[in-house]
């Protein structure tokens, strides 16, 4: 009864005898799995329970497990993982935990195989019914490439969308995303947003450059003299500029010279400068900032040597209301200028000529974003009279006007229908385009411009269901739905034309076709947008700006260095895919990519300028690998102190995808003691003398103890920093000494280490571990779905398959998009 | 407008109407006052904790031994109760920060693998008030877009951060062609809505079982932002409500994280004397800048980690005496507003407190709760043992039948809390 209703339901939508026929299979398949949902291995897991696990885990139990509640209907999702966890437990001999009964291991055998079978017969048939992935929404950033590369448009879209919420694995991930009535109102907001941002029919920005000249701006001269402790007397007046010692903004602000942004758009901005009583290179950086507040951004940064004057150039999407200025960084001694003043300072400084701004650039007015979605129209221009009425309720004037060369509901469809199947990333079905066009026509009807009107059907499209959603029918994905999984895998965006071709002539699906693809979409600089979300949230690097170090202990960290750690750490991944380097590299490398800032940071000579390129690590020096890599090392600190369980924790979880539980509720947390007398070591020590914390903490805390040897900034140390009594520090140079650093510690297994490198050995026979577990992240995250477990044999023959060349990065990528993981739904 | 529309309008008036029905007299846009003030709810968070020994009292009861945090409060120590003892289960996230997010909803484990936040006790009371008030809620925040409040989904709503963007969406009238904008892309939105509505119907019917969760939120939601936008409509067409205080000046400079705390906090006794809301849920957090507070030098979230050294703690404790004052001044404004009888406090259930019972160590039990207003008995310090803890739940199942919002429980309770 249920199964015709089915079909009578559907056939409206999809008909057609072959889709009817696919659907009386799919239907049987339903009828078939009523029976698999059965309680087979009940007979014989349940002696297991008996015997073994009842004595805990009954009524009574304070563990998150009961099996006198626990059924055996593994159709039930909830039941389902419960079982999944008791199978892990009791496979790796975890449960019954040391010291209690055992059970023979005959019956333990039989009782893991046929839990085993039915767990993965229950798991296939629901992956052969439903598809493996459900369905899942664009994430924020997803969705504002989407309507980057759609609309042309490079507004921050994704702010105005809710958060995405930290489910602890990937934001991709349908099963952890929420929707709600929020996102469905910020959705209508943000696709107003971005038209509004396409559809540009002001008049044609002046792109007369601005220029400050800071040797002759009157609102700069005011400060060179002003008193100390009213903010002036930091700056000293040149011959051709004006020479700044110290980081700070208010003298230098373009706009406070008259400098102001009034359009939004791409800006070149140009900075004309030189070093100044320095016999070192010096670093230039310009900053960009908002009056809407916001942090300082850095545009770029830039190395003067002395003698040279440069002029250096940066390009930068830039709004009304923003401002810049260039700035020193990085320099020695810069309290004395606070204390004297500037004016017979013999410190080093950057002389600032000038700053230039000039645009917005475009190639086209009205702009090619306009163009490309308004289509086949004439823009005419309106004189003064016309554009002083032309101010709409969108408030403001117009200096165009478009013209149709047809019916301006003809022009809704025609628009409609060229976005409409790029939205979709599917041929639209009949309908769906006309469903949208119609709702242009009352706004017609009632009077409204064009553009107003044609604004309500592009709304609806960019908060439709099928253009938020990645969903596709179970089995093998269509060329189309491959794409889509594609292009969201390695480019976070929709498909581009080629793909579009591809798919449309069926050829996608072919292996080789598609193996060229992922080289050719690899090999695209928006491959980069991948690298940046993957290692973001898998490397958790998003969080690199989450803690700002201790400004006494740490001096030498600012936000130049911060940001290069990042960089870094995503130059490394990505020159493992262009390369098609190993997976231990991720372990041990005799390269990572360094600029200047950063290799003095680790203590690497001879790297020059701002610029990262890649840097063979000499022998002696500690770095190689992830592990060894600033954003790493600070992400797992707080900023103070240095955790050896949140580092232990990040080795097992990110690394080695072997997550320790979390600590019992009744643990307590590390209360950090900084003066001095007694270590974290000290303090773990004792807990791990207790059973219920070194279960875990075993494995915790000697890749934590390892890397000790590692500050809080990523700083090589052999002794600890303690604050300096008078707790005033002027150098950037830190001198009060702590304690010796202690990196040894014995692992887990009884292994020994003197300290990280030794460390750094025992975890390369690990590597398999972290192959497997960087093939599975990237599945979950290319596809949308946790590992079930089912996939498990898949994801290991994968692995086997990838370990006799050493897991090469690029070839597990293009594994794994031929997978059938990736390839069915 | 279409037949089906009316029929739910119609509906939900008298949905709302039976359910609450003082609603026309106590509107104040009609400008009579109000037969019985009604209840209000006001959640405040300083994410970082209160410093133990500088607020627990040695003493319990009414006659508890004041300390030099309750010294800042001293003026209206009758007018609230200090808990201890009060923590939700299972706030062990992936970050030790993480229990932020849960201080108003307590889900268990957050930012764990598969982590999914649940309603906030601020959006439950809101979501049953519904549009009763322009707005249903109001979140706001001294420094992110990050909150506090979850929907049902788990969604965090971001917080409003510049109170001038905030009292002029509450009590400015806006040009008249910004108006004219607004209220057509409502109406523009709600006949996109209208047919998002049965895309996603079809969508549905053809899609694979898996799926459906997805789809059903999505369609739930759209008929939810459908409902939610023919009240904002409505709301629309009366006037907003005048206030004497002039617009506040946003402080730009993130430092000066104690006069952005005051600025919301005096925004809170506007949002509910003129009945804008009668939910406010505020986030008090600026982990890292260094707070301009004479003495202090350091980051808060540094400071908070004082590894028990005695200069940082004295940073420390400048900070959250300045936040505290800034609980006391609301308190303050709170008493001095008359309405009916009573005061405004007396009808609005104040809850301060924090996520964190001890920063140092990242502790989230034991948290220092205070609640003050909202008609109940006050003036005492409810201690609890070590070890004899109750769900904070409890309390927020309080605050909620205060509201005249009905419920046996919430999250984690298991009763409600009484004193």
């Amino acid at each position: 009864m249920q199964t015709v209703q089915t079909l009578v339901n559907r056939e409206d939508y999809k008909p057609g005898a072959r889709k009817l026929a696919f659907l009386l299979i799919t239907s049987c398949c339903i009828f078939a799995a009523g029976e698999v949902s059965g309680q087979d291995f009940k007979a014989e897991v349940a002696p297991l329970v008996k015997a073994a696990c009842l004595k805990c885990h009954d009524g009574d139990t304070k563990t998150r497990l009961d099996f006198e509640q626990l059924g055996y209907d593994l159709s039930d999702p909830a039941t389902f993982r419960k079982w999944e966890l008791v199978f892990d437990r009791v496979d790796t001999g975890e449960m019954p935990p040391k010291g209690k009964a055992r059970p023979s291991p005959g019956l333990r055998a039989k009782a893991l195989d046929s839990l085993k079978r039915d767990l993965l017969k229950e798991n296939l048939s629901r992956q052969r019914r439903e598809g493996r992935v459900p369905a899942r929404r664009l994430t924020r950033l997803e969705y504002e490439y989407t309507m980057r590369d759609l609309l042309l448009v490079r507004e921050d879209l994704a702010k105005i969308l809710p958060a995405e919420s930290d489910s602890g694995g990937f934001d991709t991930v349908g099963a952890g995303q929420g929707i709600s009535p929020l996102h469905i109102r910020s959705y209508l907001d943000a696709a107003d947003f971005a038209i509004d941002a396409a559809i540009n029919l002001r008049s044609r920005p002046k792109v007369k450059p601005k220029v400050i000249d800071y040797r002759h701006s009157s609102y700069v001269d005011m400060w060179h003299d002003r008193e100390l402790r009213r903010g002036g007397s930091i700056t000293r007046k040149l011959k051709d500029a004006v020479a700044v010692f110290v980081d700070q903004e208010h003298i230098l602000k373009s706009d406070n010279s008259g400098l102001h942004i009034r359009d939004p758009g791409i800006y070149s901005i140009k900075v004309a400068a030189y070093a100044y009583q320095s016999r070192k290179p010096l670093t230039l950086t310009i900053i960009h900032t908002s009056e809407k507040g916001g942090g300082a951004q850095l545009l770029g940064a830039f190395d003067l040597i002395p003698g040279k004057p440069r002029t250096v150039e940066v390009k930068a999407l830039l709004k009304p209301g923003d401002y810049l200025y260039p700035s020193v960084a990085g320099l020695t001694y810069p309290k004395r200028v606070y204390i004297r003043g500037a004016q017979k300072y013999k410190g080093e400084g950057i002389a600032m000529k000038t700053i230039r701004v000039e645009g917005p650039l475009f190639e086209s007015w009205p702009p090619q974003s306009t163009r490309r979605l308004l289509g086949d129209v004439e823009y005419k221009e309106l004189n003064w009279l016309r554009r002083r009425q032309s101010a709409g309720p969108d408030g403001y004037r117009r200096a165009f006007e478009v013209v149709l060369k047809r019916k301006p509901l003809e022009q809704v469809a025609d628009i409609l229908g060229r976005l409409a199947p790029l939205a979709f990333r599917r041929p639209a079905r009949a309908g769906e385009t006309e469903a949208l066009v119609s709702l242009a026509r009352p706004a017609l009807e009632a009077g409204r411009k064009f553009t107003d009107a044609l604004r309500v059907p592009l709304r609806a499209l960019f908060s439709s269901p099928a253009f938020l959603f990645h969903g596709g029918e179970p089995g093998k994905l269509d060329d189309f739905a491959l794409a889509t999984r594609l292009s969201y895998f390695l480019w976070k965006s929709l498909p581009d034309e080629k793909l579009f071709e591809l798919a449309r002539a069926g050829e996608l699906s072919d292996p080789k076709v598609l193996a060229a693809q992922v080289d050719r979409m690899l090999d695209d600089q928006k491959s980069m947008r991948f690298v940046e979300d993957f290692l973001g949230q898998w490397l958790r690097l998003r969080e690199i700006n989450a803690t700002t170090p201790d400004e006494k202990l740490y001096p030498e960290f600012n936000e130049i260095l911060g940001q290069g750690m990042r960089k870094e750490t995503e130059l490394f991944f990505a020159s493992l895919i262009k390369e098609n380097l190993g997976v231990s590299n991720l372990l041990d490398s005799d390269f990572t990519f360094l600029n200047r800032p950063l290799a003095n940071h680790y203590g690497i000579k001879g790297v020059a300028g701002q610029h990262f390129r890649k840097v063979k690590i000499p022998p002696d020096s500690p770095r190689g690998g992830l592990l060894t890599q600033g954003s790493i090392l600070k992400i797992t600190a707080n900023g103070t102190v240095t955790s050896p369980v949140m580092r232990g924790n990040f080795v097992l979880t990110n690394l080695l995808g072997t997550p320790p539980d979390p600590p019992p509720p009744t643990a307590g947390t590390v209360e950090p003691d900084t003066r001095g007398n007694t270590t974290i070591r000290e303090i773990l020590a004792a807990h791990r003398d207790e059973e219920t914390c070194n279960r875990c903490h075993r494995e915790i805390d000697p890749p934590g103890f390892a890397l000790e040897s590692f500050d809080p900034i990523g700083g090589f140390r052999t002794r600890y920093r303690s604050t300096p009594p008078n707790g005033r520090v002027f150098s950037k140079i830190f001198s009060g000494k702590g304690p010796r650093v202690d990196a040894s510690g014995v692992t887990a297994g009884g292994k020994a280490f003197s300290g990280f490198s030794q460390y750094k050995e025992l975890l390369l026979e690990r590597e398999d571990q972290v192959a497997r577990h960087l093939i599975s992240r990237l599945l979950v995250y290319a596809t949308g779905a946790e590992i079930q477990f089912a996939d498990r044999e898949k994801v290991e023959r994968l692995a086997r398959e990838l370990s006799k060349k050493g897991y090469p990065v690029r070839t597990i990528i293009h594994k794994l998009v031929q997978s059938k993981l990736f390839r069915n739904k | 407008m279409h037949q089906p529309l009316k029929r739910r309008t119609f509906l939900k008036a008298t949905g709302v109407s039976l359910a609450l029905p003082l609603l026309e007299t106590m509107s104040p846009a009609l400008g009579s006052a109000p037969a019985a003030a009604p209840k209000r709810m006001v959640c405040i968070c300083t994410t970082l904790g209160l410093h133990p020994p500088s607020l627990w009292p040695r003493t319990s009861g009414a006659g508890y031994e004041s300390t030099e945090y309750l010294d800042l409060l001293k003026d209206h120590r009758k007018d609230f109760t200090l808990f201890s003892g009060l923590e939700h289960e299972g706030q062990t996230g992936r970050d030790p920060h993480n229990c932020e997010l849960t201080w108003l909803t307590a889900a268990q484990g957050p930012g764990l693998g598969g982590f999914r936040n649940s309603i906030s006790v601020d959006q439950y009371a809101a979501e049953k008030l519904g549009y009763v008030t322009r707005f249903p809620s109001v979140v706001i925040s001294s420094n992110s877009a990050k909150s506090q409040s979850f929907t049902s989904s788990g969604v965090m709503v971001p917080a409003e951060r510049s109170p001038a963007k905030l009292f002029s969406k509450m009590f400015l009238k806006g040009n008249a062609r910004q108006v004219e904008k607004q209220k057509r892309r409502l109406s523009d939105g709600r006949s996109i809505l209208d047919s998002l509505r049965s895309q996603a119907k079809k969508l549905r019917r053809g899609t694979s079982r898996s799926d459906n969760r997805q789809l059903d939120e999505y369609y739930e939601s759209i008929r939810k932002a459908e409902k939610d936008l023919a009240e904002v409509q409505a709301w629309m067409g009366k006037p907003k409500p005048k206030v004497e205080a002039p617009p506040p000046d946003d402080i730009r400079d993130k430092r000066n994280l104690v006069g952005r705390t005051q600025l919301l906090m005096n925004m809170v006794p506007l949002i509910l004397q003129t009945d804008s809301s009668r939910v406010v849920a505020v986030m008090i957090q600026d982990h890292y800048s260094v707070p301009q507070v004479d003495g202090v030098s350091l980051e808060h979230h540094n400071l908070s980690h004082h590894g028990r050294d005695k200069s940082k703690i004295e940073q420390l404790k400048k900070i959250e005496s300045a936040l505290l004052n800034c609980f006391g001044s609301l308190l303050g404004q709170l008493k001095a507003k008359k309405e009916g009888a009573g005061t405004l406090l007396g009808s609005s259930s104040v809850l301060f407190g924090s996520n964190l019972g001890n920063a140092n160590s990242h502790d989230p039990r034991n948290l220092p709760i205070f609640l003050a207003g909202g008609g109940f008995r006050h003036g005492g310090y409810v201690a609890r043992r070590k070890g004899d803890t109750a769900p904070l739940c409890n309390l927020f199942v309080t605050m909620l039948n205060n509201m005249g919002l009905e419920t046996e429980s919430f999250a984690q309770s298991n009763g409600a809390l009484s004193w």
